[in-house]
């Protein structure tokens, strides 16, 4: 069969007009939410958001509890680094919202949901270098601050050293699982849907 | 972004394009709450992206089209419910058992079932072609080459000659 008759045979239906849709149900399919997976995207956004809050709130708290002073000075890197986290979720918000503009040509669309959840992708996992860096640093604080109790001279300083390797060794193994998780995690959470798009985009390309 | 269309004519606007939204949802959803909820999701973006229309200056229709289309390839429901195919396999030959609707309905269930057997991008191609745009139109839509548009098409229509030679071969 020839394309041509193909829309011959479209154009014998598609003159049939549905009933127009009243002015209610039309403000009833705009007040609802978007099953969109930018949407969707953003509302897990809001919900680790929550959680980050939640986190500088109840920080304080632990940070006036602990009499230990290397205690509160973990406790208060993390509180630091909660802040610094909400700025990684402005640079996500902003991502999302250049990805809700749907009325580009459908290549352009495309290109652009590609960038963003690659975007979303590389935040993931500096959230996740960063975390492992500052979780190192304040450990490795923590156990040179308990050496100075113990020792002085040159075995301080050897001590400290040895715990800087164990620490850096460790940091290491801890910051490649960590990688490797985020990965897994986020191929589950967006590589299909990632993989699926590319796959659009390089059929749209194509010549 | 909290828009703030007149409501009336967005209304107009909504009902004047309704069939060939409607369309768009048959073509990418088989079944009829998948089409209804992408028809929901079609509307509301359009609503979202309707303060913006007046300053991109393209033509209504095309501009509904990019909606349209951007929110079906893109949507993640469908695919998930019913996979695509990539490649044509026996059961294509379901083609020739489009339920018995009438002449008509059949007819047009027949070419909606051919349909579903080429992937999200190509039904974009064969939505637009069937729509009688011209080339030059559907690469601004699809926002490629009119070349490449020409090279698609062939593409297709070697695909659809397979699909309905086929389900001839059935009956």
């Amino acid at each position: 069969m020839e394309l041509n008759e193909l829309r011959q045979m479209w154009n014998r239906h598609a003159t049939d007009e549905p009933t127009p849709l009243s002015a209610h149900s039309v403000a009833r399919m705009v007040a609802r939410k978007s099953d969109s997976v930018v949407t969707r995207l953003r509302r897990n956004a809001w919900w680790e958001v929550g959680s980050i809050v939640y986190v500088i709130i109840a920080l304080p708290f632990g940070i006036d509890y602990f009499n230990n002073q290397f205690i509160k000075g973990y406790l208060l890197t993390f509180e630091l680094l909660s802040v610094a986290f909400l700025y990684y979720y402005y640079r996500k918000f902003k991502l999302l919202r250049r990805m809700d503009h749907v009325d580009k040509d459908v290549r352009g669309h495309l290109q652009t949901l590609i960038l963003g959840l690659r975007g979303l992708l590389t935040i993931y996992l500096r959230l996740s270098l960063w975390v492992t860096i500052a979780a190192i640093i304040a450990t490795t604080s923590y156990r040179a601050y308990r050496l100075t109790l113990k020792y002085d001279g040159g075995e301080l300083f050897w001590s400290i050293g040895l715990t800087v390797i164990i620490m850096f060794l460790t940091g290491t193994v801890l910051y490649w699982l960590m990688i490797k998780f985020t990965k897994w995690y986020l191929q589950k959470l967006y590589g299909q849907h990632l993989d699926r798009l590319e796959g659009y985009l390089h059929e749209l390309q194509a010549e | 972004m909290a828009p703030d269309p007149n409501t009336a004519e967005f209304l107009t606007l909504v009902n004047a394009h309704q069939a060939m939204l409607r369309r768009i949802c048959r073509l990418y959803c088989a079944d009829a709450d998948d089409q209804q909820d992408l028809f929901q999701e079609i509307v509301l973006q359009l609503w979202r992206a309707y303060p913006r229309y007046e300053v991109r200056g393209a033509k209504i229709s095309t501009w509904m089209y990019r909606i349209g289309l951007n929110v079906a390839v893109s949507d993640l429901r469908q695919r998930t419910r019913k996979p695509a195919p990539d490649r044509l396999n026996p059961q294509v030959l379901e083609v020739a058992q489009a339920p018995d609707l009438g002449t008509d309905s059949t007819e047009i269930a027949t070419l909606y079932r051919a349909i579903e057997w080429l992937s999200e991008v190509e039904k974009a191609f064969v939505l637009l072609y069937l729509e009688e745009h011209t080339y030059e139109e559907m690469a601004d839509i699809l926002g490629i080459t009119q070349n490449n548009v020409r090279v698609k098409m062939h593409r297709i229509q070697e695909k659809l000659r397979k699909i309905f030679s086929r389900s001839e071969q059935w009956n």
